[in-house]
């Protein structure tokens, strides 16, 4: 990918399932560095349009490209993150093993049939799981977590992965204000390092708003309003390293 | 008709359907029951030499005798050790069938000969699969090694399909989606996921073994079943009482030797009604 061109550019994209289109006709771009957040009701579909964006689910019609590729082509390895609403963890395994799944892209045969991450990984993981507030709970299984300990875990996934797109659904709910605020801080302090950009999933406009630049208020098939937000957060830089 | 009043009349067709369909399903249940009764002439079993044969056998089998024991014993843990390498040589040889055979995992062009592979093996029956090994190699702990293996695969490798299907796809999805690939999602995904099952199935497969095991004995493939025969053979009754009790014991301690085995690795699973 050039450093210039956007991450993410949709252009007439339809997504939905079983070629029954749920959101039709969308054009957005997602800058590099830049925070985009899809508000809306539930069922309008922002959901639908994360999937496709994660390659989960094949584009209706119209064009996608997600790091240069074109959907339905699969992005480079490790390249892409992406929290699934229910966050996509292996409920038995501990904190740390479900961390090092972002590195998975790295890892080679050998070491993947061994189940042996290298010792920079683990590294990277347990810092993660620091940043996240979750220090002391490297070893222990996710179900034995709360809600808003699970979510965190999710996000030091993507944290150790250091994916260029990440892609997150309702990222921030069951956390509490304070915990919420640690989250947005070191989702800023990564797109400050390296540039990443977000896609976030959020329901609540206000949040949506404080956390992203550009929101896309998603409704009626379609996007019905676009909102350049004057966000209380640091503002990440963009194209610092072009 | 509009195709407002087809969608209408359409949907209340299905409507009484429902409402018929238990008391159909009933009738059908039923219908078919006594059916198969009438046809198998269950209704016209003669009962009445039943309690002179159990004299029989009774003054045959009691008392025991007891200097088979040994047999018994060194029988069953022939048994035990066809049971437990059929099982292993199953449960691993069954799991990347198994995988291969779960919808969610890989595309029906593999799914679709993996599903077909198994129900081949489950068509026979441990003991005709012994029958089999026994014309191929003879008699023996070997071919009855062979039977419990390829029913295992058969057997438990359906029921892996069924659990690997059953997961939550989003752990699935996230890791796959960040770039891992197949075989790194069915190794830190799928198998840690489905794993509780997996144990929970194996040590089923194990029960259901031993007592396979046992029985296939009965044409020549080693283990207590053999001895049994041989006394059945001989109407050696009070022999054969023994050696029927050791597997009955067997069995027992294997239910809970299993029982505490399972609740090791997936913890308390009591609830308030167990209580």
């Amino acid at each position: 990918m050039t450093r210039s061109s956007p991450p993410i550019r949709c252009r007439r994209l339809s997504v939905g399932y079983d070629e029954k289109p749920v959101l039709e006709d969308l054009s957005f771009t997602v800058e590099r560095g830049s925070t985009v957040a899809l508000v809306g009701r539930s069922g309008c579909g922002k959901t639908t349009l994360l999937k496709t964006l994660a390659g989960i689910l094949d584009p209706l019609d119209g064009e996608a490209t997600v790091l240069d590729t074109s959907l339905p082509d699969s992005t480079p390895p490790g390249e892409l993150g992406y929290i699934p609403q229910t966050l996509g963890l292996v409920m038995h395994e501990p904190v740390l093993t479900n961390v090092l799944h972002g590195r998975l892209s790295d890892l080679g045969k050998v070491r993947s049939l061994l189940g042996r991450f290298p010792a920079d990984a683990k590294t990277d993981a347990r810092d993660a799981i620091e940043r996240v507030g979750l220090d002391g709970y490297e070893q222990s299984r996710v179900k034995e977590l709360s809600g808003g300990q699970r979510r965190r875990v999710a996000i030091a996934r993507a944290f150790v992965q250091e994916p260029r797109v990440l892609l997150a659904d309702e990222m921030l709910s069951e956390l509490d204000g304070e915990t919420a605020r640690s989250v947005v801080d070191c989702l800023v302090s990564l797109q400050r390092k390296t540039g990443m950009s977000v896609v976030v999933v959020e329901h609540d406009l206000d949040v949506a708003t404080d956390i992203s630049d550009t929101v896309l208020r998603v409704g009626s098939g379609g996007i019905e309003d676009r909102i350049e937000s004057v966000s209380t957060r640091e503002p990440a830089p963009r194209q610092s390293n072009e | 008709m509009s195709n407002v009043d087809r969608t209408v009349s359409a949907a209340s067709f299905l409507t009484s359907l429902k409402a018929f369909s238990r008391p159909l399903l009933f009738t059908l249940v039923s219908v078919l029951a006594v059916w198969s009764i009438w046809v198998l002439e269950l209704h016209q079993t003669d009962f009445s030499g039943g309690a002179d044969g159990l004299a029989f056998l009774y003054g045959a089998a009691i008392p025991p005798e007891m200097s088979v024991l040994e047999v018994g014993l060194r029988g069953l843990l022939e048994t035990l050790y066809i049971a437990y390498v059929g099982t292993l040589f199953g449960v691993l040889l069954s799991l990347p069938v198994s995988l291969m055979a779960s919808r969610n995992l890989f595309p029906w062009y593999l799914t679709l000969p993996a599903r077909w592979f198994l129900a081949v093996l489950r068509v026979l029956p441990s003991i005709l699969w012994a029958v089999i090994f026994v014309i191929l190699i003879g008699t023996g702990p070997a071919a009855g090694v062979f039977a419990i293996t390829l029913y295992t695969i058969g057997f438990i490798g359906k029921l892996e399909y069924e659990a690997f299907e059953g997961l939550d796809n989003e752990p699935i999805e996230a890791v796959s989606s960040s770039g891992a690939t197949r075989f790194q999602v069915l190794r830190f995904v799928v198998l840690p996921q489905a794993a509780n099952s997996l144990i929970s199935q194996t040590m089923f497969m194990f029960e259901y073994n031993v007592r396979h095991a046992a029985a296939i004995g009965i044409v020549g493939a080693g283990g207590i079943g053999y001895y049994i025969m041989g006394y059945l053979d001989f109407l050696q009754y009070d022999r054969v009482v023994v050696l029927l009790a050791i597997v009955f014991l067997a069995v027992l301690v294997i239910d809970e030797l299993s029982y505490r085995l399972r609740s090791f690795f997936l913890g308390d699973t009591s609830t308030s009604l167990s209580k």
